[in-house]
């Protein structure tokens, strides 16, 4: 009830505060040309703002950091409707059926859509964290070392099995690989210097952000130089377009509004799973359930609903777990975690006691940022489109200084910077060869989780590991583990036996 | 062949972990459980592990490489490795000279070889950027910049 209580008296404060309303106007206005251009994701664009707002205070920095997240995958619609290509991996599964409504024009109509599906997914994921968060945040007090241990592997193996559903072992692997680097610097319990070889540099271990910018920033900058192809643009909104009602749009689309919020919410709260996969969910399942499965792909209004709507709501659900557990749900809440470390709010089991105001104060902000977007959304982003006018080898070199730089103000080292850059080599070797890079860096967050539990969890039984398997919580996690990777093998067998 | 390749080099990257690990020392003032070679030794045997059963299992075909024309691989090559090099000589030379001046020309050169014409448009653009942020980093949000 307290939740609900401060989710309304934030909404009320933050509208009758107009200094803070100006920096999340710019914030939401900056994340969306983020989404706008390809390239530039979420991520990065959460990580960019974390740097200028360091010294804000948080009560302002967290929701401008919310504005530009929500704002950003909400503007990799506008791209991937207008050139079919995503402007973040959020939009991936956009792109079916926004682009054909574009090319058949009906672009002006398929951007609105978008915007205010979009619109209505956040406003379900701020829903769900007032509801849902409490809830887990209970549950989570009750988490020992046993459960953290196995809940930083069953997070890594999820993610790696949900974002290479190709070929899971590349996704177990990055998310192996992940928790195996994250084991650099000081050991949290002896502070034993681990991989160090005397450089003081690394006696910290690695920092969060230069990974972060390096592996999504890095490889998508380079292979949008290297690419010698260029896309079409469609943004000719001339021609005349068939006059649909959006409020019968909306009703038309109901069921699937609900269904895709819901599942872009739980697909957020999985462990490193974002808002790309959400996207793809929602939308297999409104082509499953729809009367008219046949126009999808070729410009389907339910198509575009259930990709924009999930992707949104997939926003607050993967808030959920940062809140309560530390847990990130995807790569930019991954960021939104570190900004919160920086700002001094531990999130966690502790937060609700500590900071009991945070979790209705995070949905109020979003609710805040939906409002924004959804306003900015339906008046600027066809001017702010014209900047894919502009050729990628300007901006792409642009991006690059401002990963740099964003790597280089955190702390002002230029360690940071090489760090950045190897991991972006890192990132371009595993892109290339098909490795995920979501569990990579869920990996990476949870590696000193994993790590200090594992070991903790060891000392208080002395080496007994049967907590393990008798503690409910993780027994069952420990169940989801080995039914995610069954699953994964045990029909293709079958298969291949026939 | 690509699988094979990664395989191998996150083998090699695995095992080194695991010899750091084995280093480490096996006890300490909270016991041998304490020690802090443990977790890196398990998860890099966990990479060994996975990328060995990727080695050695069937190898997919890759349609998708193939069907790129060769000419355009090189081409795309050569863009690559020089975005590459000029991102490394960007960052070694990141505060050995004044930002403004470095910045101005990296953006204003990798533009130029990329896109090979509007020159003037590119250099003019690149020097507004470059002030651009330096004002946005260092004046407006009193950031340190290289």
């Amino acid at each position: 009830m307290y939740t609900v209580k401060v989710f309304f008296e934030s909404i009320a404060s933050t509208l009758s505060n107009p200094v803070l309303l100006f920096h999340l106007s710019w914030s939401t206005l900056l994340g969306i040309l983020v989404g706008i251009l390809p390239g530039l994701t979420a991520t990065l664009g959460v990580a960019i703002l974390t740097t200028l707002t360091f010294g804000f205070p948080p009560e302002i920095a967290i929701p401008m950091l919310l504005c530009v997240y929500i704002g950003a995958i909400y503007g990799g619609s506008r791209t991937a409707i207008v050139l079919n290509i995503p402007g973040t991996p959020a939009n991936a599964a956009t792109t079916v059926d926004g682009f054909p409504l574009a090319r058949s024009g009906m672009a002006g109509f398929a951007l609105n859509v978008a915007t205010i599906m979009s619109g209505i997914g956040s406003i379900v994921g701020a829903i769900f964290i007032v509801s849902l968060a409490p809830a887990l945040g209970a549950l989570a007090l009750k988490f020992g070392s046993w459960e953290f241990a196995i809940l930083a592997i069953f997070g890594t193996i999820i993610a790696g099995s949900l974002t290479a559903p190709k070929d899971p072992l590349k996704g177990w692997i990055a998310g192996f690989l992940g928790l195996m680097i994250a084991m650099i610097g000081l050991d949290e319990i002896v502070s034993f210097p681990r991989y160090t070889f005397g450089n003081i540099q690394l006696y910290g271990g690695i920092s969060l952000l230069p990974v972060l910018v390096g592996v999504y920033g890095v490889p998508e900058i380079l292979t949008s130089l290297k690419r010698v192809t260029k896309a079409e643009v469609v943004l000719d909104f001339s021609k005349s377009e068939r006059k649909l009602s959006y409020l019968e749009t909306i009703k038309k689309n109901a069921l699937n509004l609900l269904r895709s919020g819901i599942i872009g919410v739980f697909i957020g709260v999985i462990p490193g799973v974002g808002e790309d996969v959400a996207a793809w969910v929602a939308y297999d399942a409104a082509k499953r359930m729809s009367k008219e499965p046949e126009k999808f792909g070729k410009g389907s209004i339910e198509g575009l609903t259930a990709a924009e709507t999930a992707n949104n709501a997939c926003v607050g659900g993967a808030i959920i777990p940062v809140l309560t557990l530390a847990v990130p749900g995807s790569a930019p809440a991954a960021v939104l975690l570190a900004a919160m470390w920086i700002h001094g709010i531990k999130a966690g089991p502790l937060l609700p006691i500590q900071h009991p105001e945070m979790i209705g104060y995070v949905a109020g902000s979003f609710v805040i940022a939906t409002i924004l977007m959804v306003v900015f959304g339906l008046l600027v982003t066809r001017l702010f489109l014209k900047i894919l006018l502009v050729p990628t080898e300007i901006l792409m070199p642009i991006i690059f200084v401002l990963c740099v730089v964003g790597t280089y103000v955190l702390n002002g080292r230029l360690f940071d910077v090489w760090v950045m850059l190897l991991f972006g080599l890192l990132g371009y070797f595993m892109r290339i060869n098909d490795f995920p890079a979501a569990p990579f860096v869920l990996g990476f967050i949870l590696g000193p989780m994993a790590d200090t539990n594992i070991r903790r969890a060891l000392m208080l039984k002395n080496g007994d590991i049967s907590p393990f398997f008798t503690r409910p919580i993780s027994l069952v996690l420990i169940i989801a583990i080995t039914l995610v990777v069954l699953s994964k093998y045990l029909p293709k067998k079958r298969g291949e036996k026939r | 062949m690509k699988d094979r390749i990664s395989a191998l080099v996150f083998i090699a990257l695995g095992i080194f972990f695991l010899i750091g690990a084995l280093r480490m020392p096996r006890t300490t003032e909270y016991g041998k459980y304490g020690a802090p070679g443990i977790v890196p030794a398990f998860f890099s045997i966990m990479v060994v592990l996975l990328c060995f059963i990727m080695l050695v299992r069937k190898q997919r075909s890759n349609s998708e490489s193939s069907s790129t024309p060769a000419e355009v691989k090189r081409a795309e090559n050569r863009r690559l490795l020089l975005a590459s090099a000029m991102f490394l000589a960007y960052v070694f030379l990141l505060g050995k000279i004044n930002f403004i001046v470095l910045t101005s020309v990296f953006l204003s050169v990798t533009s130029m070889v990329f896109l090979r014409k509007r020159f003037i448009l590119t250099v003019t653009i690149s020097v507004a950027v470059t002030v651009g942020i330096y004002y946005l980093f260092s004046r407006v949000f009193l950031l340190p910049l290289p």
